[in-house]
């Protein structure tokens, strides 16, 4: 019933906004009546020098005479923009094209119609694929009529000339009609009152009023690009890196990237990369590949022992000193598995990069610490290291340039708080706190979603992490002074949300590992043995639950909580690969899993 | 609730969700319907990624952050969200990505598993 009654309301609506669309447009049609000269100059575009580009794209995208191609040469777009827009052109408008010819295109396009460094850093998160709550603060009629349907980072990731904006509003209308009446233009009455300025009330559509704040915001030519095309070049990324990174659910890792030139290629590299997670000491070598486009936008894959299953994707930025890079590795059907990744160079001199533990309690004796870093002496002695006021390194039980473990003794006394971590002239801020009892956990992430999967689609999987505090001088829980002691191995349930009764989500959405905190969604599909066959949705707190321990005495038990959305499957993605994907085969996201 | 008595059964219910014990110290500040004055519980977050719940219903979340009050199941709106072209960045539309979409599913409660997934290159 609700789904005739939508079917009903939607071609209605259809009906009338041709209706409304076509009296519009013939009512602006009327002052350039055709033998009208047009009033604006043509914006200026970035002419396309490559033949490739020119043979791809030029049958349809006619160059004028200073080599400008229509449409092309007036935006500006990440890798995975270009690559979008490829692919539309070969899902929608019939272009064939093979996948190399595919990726000198976007690597083209990418690296000459691109974004500067200070342009692309905000949208990072879009390219890197993090589900973050972002909000767009700089004009709300941009933002709600956007992310109706996508996000915001699409947009902000892309640079077009004012006709170019427009041109992008009527390729939505054209291919998706209703968005007209779901995104484009208001619901009810225009305002009638005037602004709190006094001036006669904005009779624009949103429509209207974003493409004005896009326009003016992000216009073609921009003094970043102007500045950033002026000086990039390849850049040269050979050499060892340290590698320093959360792994979300397993905590900080470890370890080292060797880079490596590809011939012929300057823009290409190779990388053998070897890490240890902190916690349990377990190694972990991969290899990739990767291409850095624009100067600056790694893109790789890598993965362990050549095996697709692990296979992750790498979107780093490179700052322009060529001394760092970060970023996310991903995988998973939604890209949601994933870890955060900072390459520095290695160098040779001593560095610190953290310890395996974030606290030690005080009063604890011959406390085994491992500290990881890079180019760490051999001949390294106790009093070489520093771990700050009231702890003492006993002995050192074994030192490789990557790796010093060393036994410390921590005084009752000690004064509870975080140290800074000195060895052998390398230091590391707030690596190590000093705690006396564990206060509070906390779950992070403290909201996430998963998808049901697994028949058809692929699942969406939802990582928590439970982490200890000590409430601080002030001796409350969530303020300021809290120290972060770092993760602790929880136990992990689920409890019902109590959004409605008797819905009993927490029986149907999946299984929550109770010693990883790893959640799994059930299958997707109809349940017939739920109430009006619901699919396996539903919501749940996760609760993480902790029983420290206080030297002996009986603790209390502890915990803190999420809440969990599993919600349905998306049916329909276009989240492009780049880099040393193939843009020959769409990921096998849909397979079994 | 100290001075109330549940008498009947959805009461009882109501009590076992809100009630604080030592094993849920949470307890009645799950209860957010009722409350008065500002918030007791942070601002739920507005879903990020594209992820929209501004259609009516919302696609992965109802108005309240929640899926109760979702369209289920999924399947039985995934055709008209097809031909309407309804939820464009969700399901694959009839009449411009994905003519075909349907093809092996003649009806969604049995043939739900054969829809695939699409990607803008699939149609090469």
């Amino acid at each position: 019933m609700i789904t005739a009654t939508r079917a009903l309301i939607g071609i209605t609506l259809l009906l009338v906004t041709l209706l409304v669309n076509a009296v519009s447009t013939q009512q602006a049609a009327t002052p350039t009546a055709p033998g009208a000269a047009p009033t604006a100059k043509p914006e200026d575009g970035i002419p396309i020098t490559n033949q490739t580009v020119q043979k791809a794209c030029g049958s349809c995208h006619r160059a004028d005479d200073k080599g400008q191609m229509s449409r092309i040469s007036f935006q500006r777009q990440t890798p995975e923009g270009w690559q979008s827009t490829v692919q539309r052109m070969a899902a929608l408008n019939g272009l064939q094209i093979d996948p190399a010819t595919a990726r000198e295109v976007v690597k083209y396009l990418a690296n000459n119609l691109g974004l500067a460094p200070e342009e692309a850093k905000p949208a990072a998160w879009e390219v890197e694929r993090r589900g973050i709550d972002y909000k767009y603060t700089a004009s709300a009629d941009t933002e709600a009529v956007c992310i109706k349907c996508h996000s915001m980072g699409r947009v902000i990731s892309q640079r077009r000339t004012k006709s170019e904006w427009d041109l992008l509003i009527a390729m939505h209308r054209g291919w998706y009609p209703l968005v007209d009446n779901q995104a484009f233009r208001r619901n009810g009455p225009p305002p009638r009152d005037p602004a709190s300025d006094g001036r006669p009330p904005d009779l624009r559509q949103p429509v209207e009023k974003a493409v004005d704040h896009l326009a003016r915001t992000f216009p073609l030519k921009t003094p970043e690009w102007t500045a950033w095309s002026a000086t990039m070049r390849p850049a040269r990324l050979e050499g060892t890196w340290t590698l320093s990174g959360w792994d979300l659910g397993k905590g900080a890792i470890y370890g080292s990237v060797v880079i490596a030139p590809v011939t012929g290629a300057p823009d290409e590299f190779t990388t053998n990369m070897t890490y240890r997670i902190a916690r349990t000491g377990q190694t972990v070598t991969r290899t990739g590949r990767s291409v850095v486009y624009t100067g600056y936008q790694w893109r790789g894959r890598s993965t362990a022992g050549g095996s697709q299953d692990t296979a992750l994707r790498e979107v780093m930025f490179v700052d322009r000193d060529w001394r760092q890079m970060e970023g996310r590795w991903f995988m998973g059907g939604y890209d949601e598995v994933g870890l955060d990744i900072r390459l520095e160079r290695a160098g040779s001199e001593p560095r610190l990069l953290g310890t395996d533990r974030a606290a030690l309690r005080a009063g604890s004796t011959g406390q085994e610490l491992k500290i990881y870093g890079a180019n760490l002496p051999a001949a390294l002695r106790p009093a070489d290291i520093d771990l700050g006021p009231g702890l003492t390194v006993s002995r050192i039980a074994s030192v490789t340039p990557d790796l010093a473990t060393v036994i410390v003794d921590v005084a009752s006394g000690a004064a509870v708080g975080v140290r800074d971590l000195f060895v052998a002239g390398a230091s590391r801020p707030k690596a190590l706190a000093v705690f006396d009892r564990i206060d509070s956990i906390k779950v992070k992430p403290d909201w996430a979603m998963a998808r049901v999967g697994g028949a058809t689609f692929p699942k969406m999987l939802a990582q928590f992490e439970a982490w200890a505090f000590h409430n601080g001088v002030d001796g409350r829980a969530d303020t300021a002074d809290d120290i972060n002691l770092g993760l602790v191995d929880a136990s992990w349930s689920m409890e019902e949300y109590a959004a409605t009764y008797d819905d009993d989500d927490a029986r149907f959405v999946g299984t929550l590992d109770a010693a990883t905190g790893r959640f799994t969604p059930n299958v997707d599909g109809p349940n017939p043995s739920r109430k009006g066959s619901r699919n396996n949705i539903g919501d749940v707190w996760i609760v993480a639950k902790y029983t420290p321990d206080s030297a002996g005495k009986p603790a209390s038990t502890i915990r803190a909580r999420a809440h969990l959305l599993v919600t349905v499957p998306l049916y329909m993605r276009f989240d492009p690969t780049v880099g040393s994907a193939p843009l020959d085969s769409p990921r096998s996201l849909g397979a079994k899993q | 609730m100290k001075h109330l008595k549940a008498i009947n059964r959805k009461a009882a219910r109501m009590e076992a969700v809100t009630g604080t014990d030592a094993s849920r110290p949470e307890g009645a500040k799950d209860v957010i319907a009722l409350q008065q004055g500002p918030p007791q519980q942070p601002e739920p977050p507005h879903i990020p990624n594209g992820c929209s719940l501004v259609f009516s219903p919302g696609w992965e979340a109802d108005r309240n952050g929640g899926t109760a009050g979702l369209c289920q199941p999924v399947e039985r709106d995934l055709f008209d969200c097809h031909m309407g072209c309804f939820w464009p960045a969700q399901v694959p539309d009839q009449l411009n990505h994905a003519p075909d979409w349907t093809a092996k599913c003649a009806a969604a409660q049995k043939d739900w598993r054969k829809i695939d997934l699409i990607f803008p290159d699939e149609k090469k």
